[in-house]
């Protein structure tokens, strides 16, 4: 899910996200984006779906390789985690309660 | 055919770096910095032009905090919404009429206009230039500053005191 440290606005299509470090949002460092696709998955993170979930309803929306859908579902949420914009929630999906 | 999911780092200084090219440019959005300020942080971005000079100056990094529970006040160097092109701005306030304060850049003639204490959205209370921290003139001494903007006086101060820093003792008989 969304970690609590980042603030996210949609701007004209794109999320835009500003991890919040020691206070400060700082928008030359750490200014992240992501474009409409990654907005599809960004909007279904809530804490309580899982993300084969998430990955299976991408396939059925859309028409790629399922392959495809869940190598890039997975690639951007391990670049997510890696930069902390995203935490793992808790098996019981409490943590966004 | 669906597109990839891309995470973009937009900072000034990484945007070269990026394989997918936003349609955004980097400029400070007004939602972004008012949800970071709402949360009580502050917000550090890159600043272009030189309406404050000597202040802040083109590309300078400028940290904005949460006004204090006293509000603005006159002499405070804020971000604001520019009250006609509604662009933000970063300007001295420099005089109070009403709920309302006016605006103006220390190395304007003009003000900008009367801007509401809702479209201000934080307050000026570093500068990092060339790897140093500086925060003359945002201190209490904003308030002199103002006035000086505000009156006219502050141009020609400084002009004058950039033709003393700047006459070469070399001409000197």
């Amino acid at each position: 899910l969304p970690s609590d440290s980042v603030v996210a606005r949609e701007i004209d299509g794109d999320i835009l996200i500003v991890p919040i470090r020691a206070g400060i949002g700082d928008a030359e460092e750490e200014l992240y984006g992501l474009n409409p696709t990654a907005r599809e998955v960004w909007n279904r993170l809530n804490g309580r779906t899982p993300v084969k979930a998430i990955i299976d309803e991408l396939i059925h929306e859309y028409e790629a390789p399922p392959r495809d859908i869940t190598d890039d579902v997975l690639g951007l949420l391990t670049e997510l985690l890696k930069r902390g914009i995203v935490e793992e929630a808790s098996p019981e999906g409490t943590a966004g309660a | 055919m669906i597109c990839r999911p891309v995470l973009t780092r937009r900072g000034h200084s990484h945007c070269r770096n990026l394989s997918y090219v936003s349609n955004h440019d980097n400029h400070v959005h007004t939602e972004v910095v008012r949800a970071v300020i709402e949360r009580g942080a502050g917000f550090r971005f890159h600043v272009s032009g030189h309406s404050m000079h000597p202040f802040i100056r083109n590309g300078d990094e400028v940290v904005i905090a949460p006004m204090s529970s006293s509000g603005p006040r006159r002499g405070d160097v804020v971000l604001a919404i520019h009250p006609h092109n509604k662009n933000p701005v970063v300007h001295r306030i420099v005089n109070k009429q009403g709920p309302c304060y006016l605006l103006q850049g220390d190395n304007r003639l003009f003000a900008d206009g009367l801007v509401r204490k809702e479209n201000i959205l934080g307050k000026a209370i570093s500068v990092d230039r060339n790897g140093k921290t500086t925060s003359m003139g945002l201190g209490h001494e904003g308030l002199i500053i103002g006035v000086l903007v505000r009156t006219g006086l502050f141009l020609p101060l400084k002009r004058g005191v950039s033709i003393i820093l700047h006459s070469s003792p070399d001409k000197s008989p």
